[in-house]
């Protein structure tokens, strides 16, 4: 499915140049910035000979960036979902998508397969 | 035969935001495109022009009428597949280069991949966008983005092509272009549905004009039959005295406000009047065929934006 193909690549290329896409971004870092000092103190603990309180904080640490991650996404998606479309009928380069032999059901595939692939 | 394009009785009509009142953009419209023409469509801003074309392309729904393209009804895929459209505005993606958003829409109108390269590089050089082919298009100037749209169009050699006010922010060079690759699609047997104000061009490109006021059509003509009432001449006279004046009353003179004069007479007339002029010492400005077309318009579809 070649229209199926370029209406998705079209779309996720899309959505990274959006403002977005820095907001994500800026999350990321917090995530890293709080990975690396967990890390410090599991080294910390770790030499200290505490393997019991080193399983705990790990399991924690994973649990805090899923968490982190769960949320970003669920607005991601929120927002990206609701504007994948919008923004195609405000910006009008839908005009020139749907004037040609393209099926809705495709259109609105490719649009959301472009979000997915994002995310 | 059938037309290529066929309009019965079409009407439409939007409401507005609060749903109060409703407003017809298209009303009543009946025509019909013949294979190979090119057909113009003419009117005012406002007038239903591309609430038309939108429901050519399928993208609007008509309350009531038919219409048809390639025998389909609009919207059909099949039908889309032949059709190549501009509108009046190319909006397209600003981060992808001019050579990838062909790619784009070629793909869309099921060209074959290995066809669209050599299409894609054709076209570029032929609206003289060859050199910016590797550029993004959210750098390029509105007569650029206009030409892509155009490139767009032509892309997979449609059968129909569609162009919704094509010149919109060309400049002279661009819309002489346009005109010329107008004039090339013909002869190539392409047919050819323009909407414009841009009377000049449609004079010089289309065979039928379609005039459209406040959503319905006021004058559907072919272009020999008004080019040859056009045997009308016009002399232009550069602030002309009195005496001048005095001796034309009878003719048909119209003052333009600005110091000149127009002196309208038929073609069996010119000579004579030339030489009464001469006589007079008159200061002729120009002398020129009059412009049927747009005293058509003016007479047809002038005096309202609205609708």
């Amino acid at each position: 499915m070649g229209k199926l193909r370029v209406i998705a690549l079209t779309a996720f290329q899309e959505t990274l140049r959006r403002r977005v896409f820095y907001i994500v971004l800026v999350l990321a870092v917090i995530v890293v910035a709080g990975i690396s000092s967990e890390m410090f103190f599991m080294r910390l603990a770790r030499r200290a000979g505490e393997t019991a309180m080193l399983t705990a904080m790990a399991a924690q640490t994973a649990r805090g960036i899923l968490q982190i991650w769960n949320v970003a996404a669920l607005f991601l998606a929120l927002f990206l979902g609701a504007i994948a479309i919008s923004s195609e009928i405000t910006g009008k380069t839908i005009v020139h998508v749907m004037s040609r032999p393209v099926e809705r059901a495709v259109y609105l595939l490719g649009r959301w397969l472009g979000v997915l692939l994002f995310l | 035969m059938s037309g290529i394009i066929e309009l019965e009785g079409v009407s439409k009509s939007f409401r507005s935001r609060l749903r109060r009142r409703e407003v017809c953009a298209v009303r009543d419209v009946n025509l019909r495109v013949e294979r190979g023409s090119v057909v113009a469509f003419v009117g005012p801003k406002g007038a239903g022009k591309t609430t038309t074309i939108h429901m050519l392309l399928g993208l609007l729904r008509p309350d009531r009428g038919r219409i048809a393209l390639f025998d389909l009804p609009a919207g059909d895929l099949a039908a889309q597949r032949r059709i190549g459209f501009q509108s009046e505005i190319f909006h397209t993606y600003g981060f992808i280069t001019a050579e990838r958003a062909l790619h784009f829409y070629g793909r869309l109108s099921e060209m074959a991949v290995e066809k669209i390269a050599p299409a894609a590089a054709r076209q570029l050089d032929r609206l003289g966008l060859g050199p910016a082919a590797q550029r993004k298009v959210g750098g390029f100037s509105k007569g650029m983005v206009q030409r892509l749209g155009l490139a767009q169009a032509l892309l997979h050699e449609p059968e129909l092509l569609i162009l919704d006010e094509p010149t919109t922010g060309l400049d002279p060079e661009g819309r002489k272009l346009v005109a010329d690759i107008i004039l090339e699609e013909k002869a190539r047997g392409t047919t050819v549905f323009l909407s414009s104000h841009i009377l000049s061009d449609v004079e010089r490109t289309c065979d039928h004009v379609l005039i459209l006021r406040q959503g319905s059509v006021v004058l559907s003509e072919n272009m020999n039959v008004l080019r040859a009432a056009s045997d009308e001449w016009e002399i232009e006279l550069l602030t002309p005295s009195s005496l001048v004046l005095e001796r034309m009353s009878g003719a048909d003179v119209r003052d333009q406000k600005n110091g000149t004069v127009l002196v309208r007479c038929g073609a069996t007339e010119k000579n004579a009047l030339l030489r009464r002029l001469l006589d007079l010492d008159a200061n002729i400005g120009t002398v020129r065929r009059a412009r049927s077309l747009e005293d058509l318009y003016m007479q047809h579809a002038g005096g309202s934006s609205s609708g």
